[in-house]
């Protein structure tokens, strides 16, 4: 009997799965503080940029610094994961030559054990903001969606970069340099009331820019996130993801060669 | 051996471009009218020097590459390239490892973990199955990705040089392995041993100069 579809989804979910819980836990086994890391990591970059634009540079208003928390870790796993994706074809060059399965296995499962830690980190955020007098409120029920339609941004700027990248290493430069780029200019740093009123629209047209207005809006100032653009990023992100799909199965093969040569 | 055909190339023409832009120029042709009948049941061994091709025919076989001309029809239901230590991670355990091969293979998780015990068994690593792959040495890998691999079953089975795996021992354990996981299979394999090939196949053939030079 042929194998049919539900067999080799079944598969593809086991793999995916298993390879999770493996990149997991080799992660957590290259280093002695293991999974401590997810959480040390942006609270050092929290800190670091504290003292720079908090102290230094005299951002003094008095929500800074929960406004730098938000921003930095959200902004930590789009940087990460766009990242981490550049190289996940080539990294799995060895198998993807020897097995007819989707190429885009790899940067996902990548993306799926980055979702995983931005959910624990969150978790932490959450914590320390009550901590610090922002408590959970109606709004938190927004969460989801902003999750998810940051998710389908990073899959989609994930996927691309993964595919792309084996054809010119170069772009993992451009990548970079553009992932800094975004990053200043998302407001990670500084929120929207910093924007003159006339560029507001425009700043978050950035599709980064406003999943993290989303996030302050709900974990902060208690408010409705911005429905409409996470709506419009959720669309293109899922468009952009349809068309990497396709794109990997034209291009499959062409794969094999390029990672074999 | 059944007539009835499992394989069958149709002068299947092989070439790539070279370089990494998507319209690179430059091309290497690897065959040119490759013509081919693989029998149900039938063991056909591939030899050739280097770079004859043998692995490309593999890959062609086995989906992840595509001809450049003619046609491959595969009539078996469920092939397997067989290939030594697919995306083992030095950190994780033997078992971990194990594991995540035999995925790669195309077992489903409960198989293989059911099949995890007999795996590390035939491997001889019962002991060691928990520690961290880098503290194995380079034999004991090999037995365990082999250990994993001719416990698979599939219609069609392709064997790429992992026949000369481990110490005399285990070869000769691995070779009465392969053939009891080829008794009901098809299978073409790929060595530069010709006389394992003759050992464990009906037919050897020779890849060349971009096609079949003798048989």
């Amino acid at each position: 009997m042929k194998e049919s579809l539900g067999d080799r989804l079944g598969w593809y979910f086991d793999l995916v799965r298993f390879k999770v819980y493996a990149s997991l836990v080799a992660e957590s086994a290259r280093t002695y503080l293991g999974f401590l890391w997810w959480i040390l990591e942006p609270i050092f970059l929290i800190g670091v940029y504290y003292v720079v634009f908090g102290i230094y540079l005299s951002f003094d208003r008095i929500e800074f610094v929960p406004l730098l928390i938000v921003g930095v870790t959200s902004w930590q796993w789009v940087n990460r994961s766009v990242m981490n994706s550049t190289q996940s074809i080539l990294n799995k060059a060895n198998v993807l030559t020897k097995l007819n399965i989707n190429r885009l296995i790899m940067p996902m499962t990548d993306l799926i054990s980055d979702s995983i830690k931005m959910l624990v980190i969150l978790i932490v955020v959450i914590l320390i903001l009550n901590v610090m007098g922002y408590p959970l409120n109606a709004r938190y029920s927004y969460l989801p969606l902003v999750f998810t339609a940051q998710g389908l941004l990073i899959a989609a700027l994930s996927l691309w970069g993964a595919l792309l990248v084996p054809f010119a290493q170069d772009l993992r430069y451009v990548i970079s340099l553009a992932l800094r780029a975004l990053m200043l200019g998302s407001g990670v740093f500084y929120n929207l009331d910093r924007i003159p009123a006339t560029l507001q629209q425009t700043f978050l047209m950035n599709p980064v820019a406003s999943i993290i207005e989303s996030y302050r809006k709900i974990l902060i100032y208690q408010e409705t996130p911005l429905l409409f653009h996470l709506g419009w990023t959720t669309v293109t992100a899922l468009l952009f993801i349809v068309a990497a799909v396709l794109f990997e199965r034209s291009f499959r093969q062409r794969y094999t060669v390029l990672l074999a040569t | 051996m059944n007539a009835e055909p499992a394989l069958e190339l149709r002068n299947v023409a092989f070439e790539y471009r070279i370089g990494r832009r998507f319209r690179a120029s430059r091309r290497n042709r690897v065959f040119e009218n490759l013509s081919l009948v693989v029998a149900r049941g039938e063991k056909l061994g591939i030899t050739g020097s280097n770079g004859a091709g043998k692995s490309s025919l593999l890959m062609l076989l086995a989906g992840t590459l595509a001809p450049t001309a003619g046609r491959i029809v595969n009539h078996c239901d469920s092939t397997a390239l067989l290939a030594m230590n697919l995306g083992m991670e030095p950190r994780l355990s033997g078992r971990i490892n194990a594991i995540m091969h035999g995925l790669y293979l195309g077992y489903r998780r409960e198989q293989i973990q059911h099949l995890l015990p007999e795996i590390t068994a035939f491997a001889g690593l019962e002991n060691v199955i928990e520690n961290p792959f880098y503290t194995y040495s380079s034999g004991m890998r090999a037995r365990l990705s082999f250990s994993v691999a001719c416990h698979l079953k599939a219609d069609l089975i392709l064997i790429d040089e992992m026949l000369s795996t481990g110490d005399q021992e285990f070869r000769e354990k691995s070779r009465h392995a392969i053939r009891e996981m080829l008794k009901t299979s098809t299978a073409v394999i790929v060595s530069h041993n010709v006389q394992v090939l003759k050992d464990l196949c009906d037919r050897t053939l020779r890849l060349d100069q971009g096609g079949i030079q003798s048989t």
